[in-house]
Order: structure tokens, then sequence, then C-alpha cells
């Protein structure tokens, strides 16, 4: 496989270490006990589309945020995972001033 | 000698093999002689040889079947000694001066093989044998069946030392990969490479020309400006082009995600001896924008009674042998076909001299031409019925299928086709099914094309060589298209060749002779039997998966090329099911088998990973000092003087440290340097006590927690500026830390303003301890007062040293002592090592390694191999550290119940009633009087040492309960290591200065 780094281009995957499902957020500090234990040990093995957590750690040192379909592997998108979160980020201040 | 007795004179066609280099090998003891170019398989049926191997379930004797490198019959022990390899195809050994070979699966010997007699026994060697026979009772497999079985059906055997080869590795990138070197593969790469194309074009043999001289259908002569001619022009300038790289010998076993590829290149495998620093085999990782596969097809065989004896081959291997190495493999021959790529053969044959005694096709209703055949003994309608002869074919008995007599004919070799399988195994990998065509009777490619790949050749089902030509140029210029940024081409004209082909062609669908006459083969190598097949069918096997698994059909080495479909025919008629419907099996890379070493590669022994050095090696060598791994690191371990042994030196080391100064290299702390105006934020988030009060120029000690509540790691914080720190970890996990922290700035709080770095290789560090420390650190500052009113527990400054030399300088212990950790560039460690010796010898200053600062924080009782991953903070005693005031990383698990829960085992020292009675790490604590059980296990020891401090032996444990059980009796029990049972009593794990004077004095 190969993940195209948005910093480094196109670089194989023995350059990438793999860590999980990007779609789990951090539960609030107060939060139920039951979405803490949900968020450190609970995840969807989806077959098919699946947005994960990889860090370039044989190049550039970013946590990229990857869109693979777990079946074909093709690899729809990748961004930095800082944007990614930036952008979740803002929209939710958004919806707040809305709200 | 002999005298290569079936060696033709020389041909037209032959290409393979040189006359004037002839070998000498030796084959089960014998010396025969062969030529540069000649594989062991065809040396050895030019000197006669014919009986080659014993089968692997019935022993029974086994010759050549192919030419080709998925054989599955004459499988060979190649080499001696450390270099000896088992199950070798013969077909796939280039001959080279001294070469030894030897037969597999016989004993005593080739000819009389004593466990033939597994034949008469084979109604217990049907179809899931291993299933039905062995299964009861349980005790008899390690004492009976187990060694019975691997000696009865072993296959070759392994030397059981150390590969004395070497392997590389290599990476490649080109636009187009052709795989496949036969007459398309060569047009396609030639007319992708006009284009202006990189193209790599592989082939696993040694030359190219796949199939090109084995007269496949119907083969156009050699004349005027035949597409045999047009072939080898093309090759000719397809070598001289800068932008194509030819690689023979190179197989390619996978193709994985994004055209990734993987070729296995044998390098030197044909010669006596590689060549000054060349290896044996290179791996190849090649990535490709375009592929093209031109894998071509394998000649399959029929299923008949007897069809496995020595002298039945392809057909289109007889002729290869005939033609490109001028070796006649019979002198009578029979020809069983259903197809007309055999037409051919019967000149070949009669031009070595070959008598064709008959021509036999099984196809009833024949449109054929057989006018062309120079053969007087044409039988179609007929199959064979029977071979006769038992290590060598003798006869033939021919039957006609709508009955009347049979006819008995003398003969010695049997060339059978029974049409052609194109070889779709990678497409396969990638998730292709296969499809079955009804009118070329194989399996197609379900797509021959994608927006990546184009499939052409035999592959794409073409027979002759003109339709290949066309298609393969077709296929290149496209390709050459597709890489020049053109991606919408109509593939019209390619898919218009192949459909209009497959319409025109009817081949016929025969594949079994239904004769019980004797056993008849499916899967040679694995000695699978039609009867087999039949037999998981009765049984109620339905899928084509698992009646290969449960009767081994096509699971050897092999992977079934030359008997899947006739399994699968088999199967068909079984299930009374058509083909289309039964479907073929999938295939998984490797295409071959690959050897091991050449996945490993260079990666072996001392080189299978890197070895880190700090920037004090070669001081600590030049010391004398001793070194030990540690994770990747080689850390100085002790420094033996005057021939003292391990111990002496550890216990001089430590005295030195407690009643003196000492210095340790401590470079192989993780460093990691973090700015910006949330710095302090961040660091309350990812450390579980509180660092946003920590001021300049101070140092705190930090435990990191994992989300799921265990300690994750320790080490210490110093903030150098308003917005700068800089972080220590363990050494261990320098590397998942950085990672970590990254994690945590970069997804999860991406809004702080902060920047780190991992500048663990920027810093040498020496950590300077010992009563005399700061009088020696006072000969080596610059201008610093280093009192202990300017310089107290825990103070850090940044200062230069020996005359202008940065330093970070921090009072920080871990062996209990007043001591300091200087932090100087990397290049500048060796230096401040030397200088300390010189400046500390008034002091008596001694280096100490990792086994000395060891016994000293055990001493001291600070936690290290007690961070195992299990331990919560309140396990190690450092529960006071959590704050209960803010989140951070692993609070809100670490409350959980499991973890608070009053029976975990927490921390706790061990001193033995007897002090010199030793116990080591991993030894377990139960109380005085049970028995060593896992029900009585109340916990384990993590540290242990003897420490010449407290004279005695010490160690730290992990015990249920243990604070509560200070001051009790304990055995310490080792029964792995047949140790005797060691009492001793629950102590406090701080062993020394509990009142923590010294390291503030
Ligand atoms: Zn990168």
């Amino acid at each position: 496989m190969r993940i195209p780094c948005p910093l480094c281009g196109e670089r194989p995957l023995e350059e990438f270490t793999y860590r999980g499902d990007a779609k789990v957020k951090r539960p609030d500090h107060d939060a139920p006990i039951e979405d803490w234990v949900g968020y450190v040990y609970v995840r969807d093995n989806p077959k098919g589309d699946h947005q994960e957590h990889w860090r370039h750690s044989g190049g550039c040192g970013s946590w990229l945020t990857v869109n693979r379909n777990t079946v074909s592997h093709i690899i729809n998108s990748v961004e930095e995972a800082r944007q990614t979160e930036e952008s979740r980020i803002s929209e939710k201040t958004q919806e707040k001033k809305l709200a | 000698m002999s005298k290569q007795p079936n060696r033709l004179s020389q041909t037209v066609n032959e290409c393979r093999i040189d006359r004037t280099k002839p070998i000498q090998f030796i084959f089960n003891g014998k010396s025969y002689q062969g030529y540069q170019g000649d594989t062991l398989a065809s040396a050895l049926l030019a000197n006669g040889v014919t009986l080659i191997a014993r089968s692997f379930k019935y022993h029974r004797p086994r010759g050549i079947l192919t030419a080709d490198a998925h054989e599955p019959s004459a499988l060979v022990q190649l080499g001696s000694g450390s270099k000896c390899e088992p199950n070798i195809p013969a077909t796939t050994i280039e001959l080279y001066d001294g070469l030894e070979a030897r037969s597999q699966n016989c004993w005593p010997s080739l000819a009389f093989d004593v466990m033939s007699i597994n034949s008469l026994f084979s109604p217990i060697f049907v179809a899931g044998f291993y299933y039905k026979t062995f299964k009861w009772p349980a005790k008899f497999w390690t004492n009976f069946y187990e060694p019975i079985i691997r000696k009865a059906a072993g296959m070759g055997e392994l030397s059981g030392k150390i590969d004395p080869d070497t392997y590389e590795k290599a990476h490649d990138h080109c636009d187009v990969l052709v795989i496949g070197g036969g007459i398309s593969g060569i047009m396609a790469a030639k007319s992708a490479a006009d284009s202006g194309a990189q193209v790599i074009l592989c082939d696993e043999n040694p030359v190219l020309g796949g199939q090109i001289s084995d007269g496949k259908p119907p083969l156009e002569e050699v004349s005027g400006k035949g597409p045999l001619v047009e072939q080898v022009e093309t090759l000719l300038q397809l070598r001289d082009m800068n932008n194509v790289r030819i690689m023979p010998r190179s197989m390619v076993f996978g193709w994985y995600d994004n055209n990734t590829f993987g070729v296995i290149e044998q390098v030197s495998d044909h010669l006596p001896q590689p060549e000054k620093n060349q290896p044996r085999q290179r791996m190849r990782k090649i990535v490709a924008q375009q592929i093209i596969l031109a894998t071509g097809s394998h000649e399959r065989s029929l299923v008949f009674p007897n069809n496995d004896r020595p002298g039945v081959m392809l057909a289109s291997a007889v002729q290869r042998y005939i033609r490109q190495y001028s070796v006649r493999p019979g002198q009578k021959a029979v020809i069983f076909t259903n197809n007309d790529s055999t037409k051919k053969l019967v000149n070949d044959l009669n031009s070595a001299g070959i008598i064709v005694s008959a021509y036999v096709d099984a196809r009833e209703d024949i449109t054929s031409d057989f006018s062309d055949i120079q053969c007087s003994n044409i039988l179609n309608g007929y199959v064979v019925d029977n071979v006769h002869g038992g290590k060598k074919v003798q006869a033939v008995t021919l039957r006609p299928c709508n009955g009347g007599p049979l006819k008995k004919i003398d003969c010695d070799l049997i060339c059978v086709s029974g049409g052609w399988n194109p070889a779709v195994q990678l497409l396969a990998q990638r998730g292709q099914k296969p499809q079955w065509s009804e009118n070329y009777q194989n399996f197609l490619p379900q797509f021959s094309t994608g927006e990546d790949f184009l499939c052409t050749g035999s592959l794409a089902g073409l027979e002759s060589t003109r339709d290949c030509l066309d298609h393969a140029r077709l296929v290149g210029e496209i390709a050459g298209k597709r890489i020049s940024g053109n991606t919408n081409i109509s593939l019209e004209k390619l898919t218009s060749i192949t459909t209009t082909k497959e319409l025109e062609t009817h081949n016929t669908g025969f594949f079994e002779v239904l004769s019980d006459k004797g056993k008849s083969f499916i899967d040679l190598q694995n000695d699978v039997t039609r009867k087999d097949v039949e037999l998981a069918a009765r049984e109620g096997y339905r899928s084509v998966e698992h009646v290969k698994r449960y009767t081994t059909l096509g699971m050897a080495t092999d992977q079934g090329k030359t008997s899947n479909i006739n399994g699968i025919a088999t199967l068909s008629r079984s299930l009374n099911k058509p083909i289309s419907q039964v479907g073929t099996t999938g295939f998984r890379p490797p295409y071959r088998p690959v050897s091991l070493g050449v996945l490993a590669g260079r990666s072996r022994g001392k080189h299978w990973r890197p070895i880190l050095r700090t920037p004090l090696h070669n001081w600590v060598y030049a010391q004398g000092g001793k070194f030990i791994e540690s994770g990747l690191w080689h850390r100085s371990q002790y420094f033996p003087i005057n021939g003292e042994t391990m111990a002496q030196s550890i216990d001089r080391e430590v005295r030195t440290v407690r009643e003196k100064v000492g210095f340790c290299d401590v470079s192989t702390l993780g460093k990691i340097d973090l700015q910006g105006p949330d710095a302090a934020t961040f660091l309350n988030r990812v450390y579980c006590n509180g660092f946003a009060k920590l001021p300049v120029g101070r140092s705190r000690y930090g435990l990191m927690l994992r989300e799921d509540g265990i300690v994750f790691d320790d080490g210490t914080v110093t903030r150098l500026d308003d917005d700068h720190y800089f972080i220590t970890t363990t050494s261990a996990e320098s590397c998942s830390i950085v990672s970590h922290l990254e994690y945590c700035h970069q997804v999860l709080w991406p809004e702080l303003d902060i920047c780190l770095a991992d500048v663990g290789e920027d810093w040498a560090a020496i950590a300077l301890a010992g009563p005399h420390s700061r009088k020696v650190l006072s000969e080596i500052v610059d201008n610093l007062d280093v009192s202990n009113d300017t310089l107290p527990f825990l103070k850090a400054v940044t200062t230069t040293v020996l005359g202008g030399l940065e330093t970070r300088l921090f009072r920080i212990s871990f062996s209990g002592e007043m001591a300091y950790e200087l932090f100087v560039p990397s290049q500048h460690g060796a230096d401040l090592a030397k200088m300390l010796m010189i400046v500390g010898e008034k002091y008596g200053i001694a280096p100490y390694g990792v086994e000395a600062l060891d016994v000293l924080r055990i001493e001291k009782g600070h936690v290290s191999s007690e961070l195992n991953k299990f331990t919560t903070a309140s396990d190690l005693g450092l529960g006071g550290m959590m704050s209960k005031t803010k989140d951070y990383i692993g609070h809100r698990l670490s409350q959980r119940p499991g973890l608070i829960a009053p029976d975990r085992e927490v921390v706790v020292g061990l001193l033995p009633l007897n002090p010199k009675h030793s116990f080591a790490q991993g030894a377990h604590i139960i109380t005085t009087g049970t028995s060593a059980t896992a029900e009585n296990d109340d916990g384990y020891i993590t540290s242990a040492a003897w420490s010449p401090t407290l004279n005695s032996y010490i160690g730290i444990a992990l015990v249920r309960r243990g604070r509560e059980r200070i001051g009790q009796i304990v055995d310490i029990v080792d029964p792995l290591n047949g140790k005797k049972p060691v009492t001793a009593k629950i102590v406090s794990h701080h062993f020394y200065d509990l009142e923590n004077t010294r390291v503030t004095a």
C-alpha cells in the first residue's frame, strides 16, 4: 500500500504507523464513564470506507487523517489530522454561535 | 563418464545450450555431463535418466513432467551441507560445474523404496486421511502416528544449519511493468517503450522467449518475415533501448496494493559460487503506473490410469527439450491429446529420430485436419486406457471411445496435452474470479483490462502467434499513451480481437479417462487421484475450496498449475454441475515458492535492526567499559578494572557513588524540546501531576499515564524559560512518547499554540553523582555558584562549562545521592567525560554503568522496571502525584473500580532473612508454608540486586495488598529456574536514605 502524505508525497506503507479509527472523539472530562470506556476500547470494524489515523513516522512525523476503503485498500483522501481537527473545532464553534 | 546418449546433434532451434562448455554434475552420487545452459532436468534426460524422485504419499516412481518452474514430479534435494535446499524442481535448476543433487522421498534408495508399500495401503491414504485415520486415541499422535507420517510423507529435508548465502533488497520504479517475456511481453514492451515510457520487462526464465519454440497452437513456420523472426528482431531492438530494463530470472511473485510488485531475482543460483559481493537472490519491490500482464499459459495434463509413470510428459515439454536443448526424451512415443497444439510435435519427434507409434486424439467428432501430420497411426476417438511399466513407461493400452477392441502399443514416452490454462494467478491475487470459457475450455481473466493494467497474449486467451503480436503491440501503445497522460483511450479494438477469437474457437472439454485399471493422478505432487476427488464429492463436499483442502488437491508447492483444472473437471462431473458453476480456487502470493532468506534480505543477525550508540560510546570502549544491549541501544554496562569480575566491578562502582563521586552516561534518555505560549497547558494535560506552576529554572519529576489509566512513562520536565521546556523520557519509550505527544497536539488539541521536537540525538547526557559531585562540578563550570543555596535540589540552569561549552545543568538525582545531570551538545559528550576523569581524580571519581545505576536506584526505591504496562500510579506508590483538580490523559479511566481495587499488587521491598540468599526478577511471592501454585501466587519480583550498601540481596516486588503486609515473612519461589525458596521480609521499597537528606545536601 502507498499513502500520499500531503507533506512528503506518495510514500510506501513501511514509512507509516497505523493507529486506528479517526472518528472516535475524546469525551469531555465530566462525560459518563461509559463514554470513556467506549472511547478507549470500543471500535467498529467496518467493511468499506474508514476514516483512520496514520502517522508518517518514517517521514515528516505528521499525524494524518486517511480515508481508506478496508476492502480495496483504495485511499480516497489524506489530510493532516491537525487540519481535520481544526475544521471540526471551528464547525463546532459555528454551531454553538448559531445556537 | 557418461556420454549423453540422448543428446541429439545440433538442431536448428537449439538456443539454450552451449556445446563448447561441458559441465560435470552429480546426481544421486553418480557423475554426469551436461552443457552450459542445460537445466538439471534436460541434462538428466540427455543422459537417459528418467527416474528422478519418489512421490509424496505413495512413493511411486516419478520422472519429469514439464520443462517449467511448476514441475510437480521431479523435485530434488539440491546442494549439500548448509547450502542444501529441498523440493527444488529439476526443471528450474540451471546446471553449473560441480552441482550436486539427489532424489527425495526415497529410502533406502530411489530404485528400491521401502515406503512404496504405502501404495498397498492406499485405502488408508484416501481423501481426508489425516482427518479420518489418525483421530484416536489422542496419545497415539505423539508416539505413533506423527513419527511415522513424518518419515513416510516428508518432502525434502532442511539442513538445519544457518544459511551461508547473502540476499538483498532493492526498490524500483517504472512507468510500465511488463510481466512475462514471451512473444507477447516482448512486443508489448517494445511498443510501450517506443512511446518513451520507462519500461521494465520481467521474466522468470534465464532467457526470454517463453513458449516461442514450443509450437503453441498454431505456430507459423520460421520462414521469410514470419512472426518468429519479427519477434527476435523486436527483442534485439528492445535490448538497445535506454528506457527499457530487461530483468531475466526475475519472478513476479506478488501483486500488492498501489501496483507494488514483489519480484525475486535469482542472481547467482546458476553459478557454482556467487561472484564477490554478489547475493544469491535479490528481492525487488517495483512500483509501476501501468501493468502489462503477458504471463502466458500453462499446458495441463490428462487424467488416465498410471499417468504418473516416468516417461509421461507434457507435449510442450517434449517439444522444448528437443528443440531448445537437443535432447531426446525417449525412443518411441505416443501422443495423447485433445487439441491441435500437438500437431507440430510430430515433426519434432520425427526429426529427433523418435518413432511416433501413435497419435491419439480423444476427440470423436473431430473437425480437425490431420493430413499434415507425419504419422501413420492416427487414432482419433481413442483414449489411453492404461499405462504399462513401473519405473519407466513400456507400453500403453488404447481404447476406442465408442467401444471396440483395445490396442496395446509399445512406447517409452507419452506426450500428453490436455489444453492450456491462462496464468491468471497474479490477477486472482488482486481479487479477480477467473471465468470459465466454454469455447476455450479454460479459465480466463475476469477482467483483462483495467485503468492501470492490460492483459495480452495467451493469458487473454489468444492462441496464434500473429494474434498475440498484434494484440500485444496495441496493448503497449495504449499503456504508453496512458503514461503520457491520455487516460481516455478506447479499448474497443483490443476487446474486439479477444472476443472475435473466443467466438471462433471451439476447444473440446475432455479431461479424464474413466478407467479403473490403475491410479489416475490429478495432482502429481500431492498424490491426489481422481478417486479422491470423487470420494470427497460423495462425502458431501460441494465447494471447490473445501475439496481442495480436504483432498489437498493443488496445495503442493506447484499450487496445482498443471492439475487444478482437471480436479475441477472431475468435481464438476461428480457433482453433475457445469465447471462454470464449480469455479476455481483463489490464489495468494507467492506465485511460486520464495526462500525465506530473500524476504529477510540483509536484516539478519546483528543487521536485523539498527544499533544505537551514544556520543560517549567510543570513550566507554577506550575505558574498557562493557556494553549491554538495551532495546536498540548499546549502553555501558560496567567498567571493570584490575581484572575485576562483573559483580566486583558493580560493587565498587556503587560504593564509589555512595562514598565519593561517579558519573554515568545517560544519553539514551529521550529528550524533547517543547516551546510555545500554551506549553504549560499542554504539559498539564499529558502528565498526571501538575505543571502549571513550575517556575522557570526548575525541574520536576513527571508521570504520564495512558488514556486507559495505566502508567506510560516517567521522566523530568525542566522549565528553561517562560515558553520553553525540556522534557526527558525513559530510554525505552522515547520514540513512543514523541509519537504520543505529537498525537496529543496534532489530533486532540490542535488549538494549543505549541511546537515540539525530538532532540534526543542532539544532547549527550551525563549524571554526576556522589557526595563529592558538587566539588567536581565546581571545577568544570565557567562562572557559576554551585552552592546549595543557589543550586539546590531540582534547580535548573543553562550555563557553560570547560570554557564556553553550552550546558543544561539540572540538579536531579536517580541514585539517591547529591547529583547533577549535565546535557551538552552531542559532539562534546566525550570531552566532558574525559575532563570529569581528570578533575575528579583527586576526589576518587569513577565511571559507572547501567548495572550500578540499577543497584543505586533499587536501593533508593525508585521505580523503573516496575513501569511494566500493568501498573497504575498508586500501584507504584505514586498515587499522590495524580492531580485531583485537572483533566489529563488517563484521568477518568484510572479511577475505574478495577484500577483502584484494594487487593491490587503494589510495590514493596523484600529483604531475605539470610542476606546472602539471592533471588531473581520474575520469581513469585507466596505466603510462607503454602505450596507454589497459581492460586497461592501473591505477586512477583520486579527488581533484584546485591546491595553493597546494605550488604544484602534486596528486591522490589509487586505484592497483593503489599502495603498492609509490611513486616510479614513470605517465601520467594522460582520453580522454573529450579531454585530453592528464599524466605524474606516485606519492607518499604525505599531501602536507603528515607529522609532524603543526601540528595538535598
Ligand atoms: Zn510526510
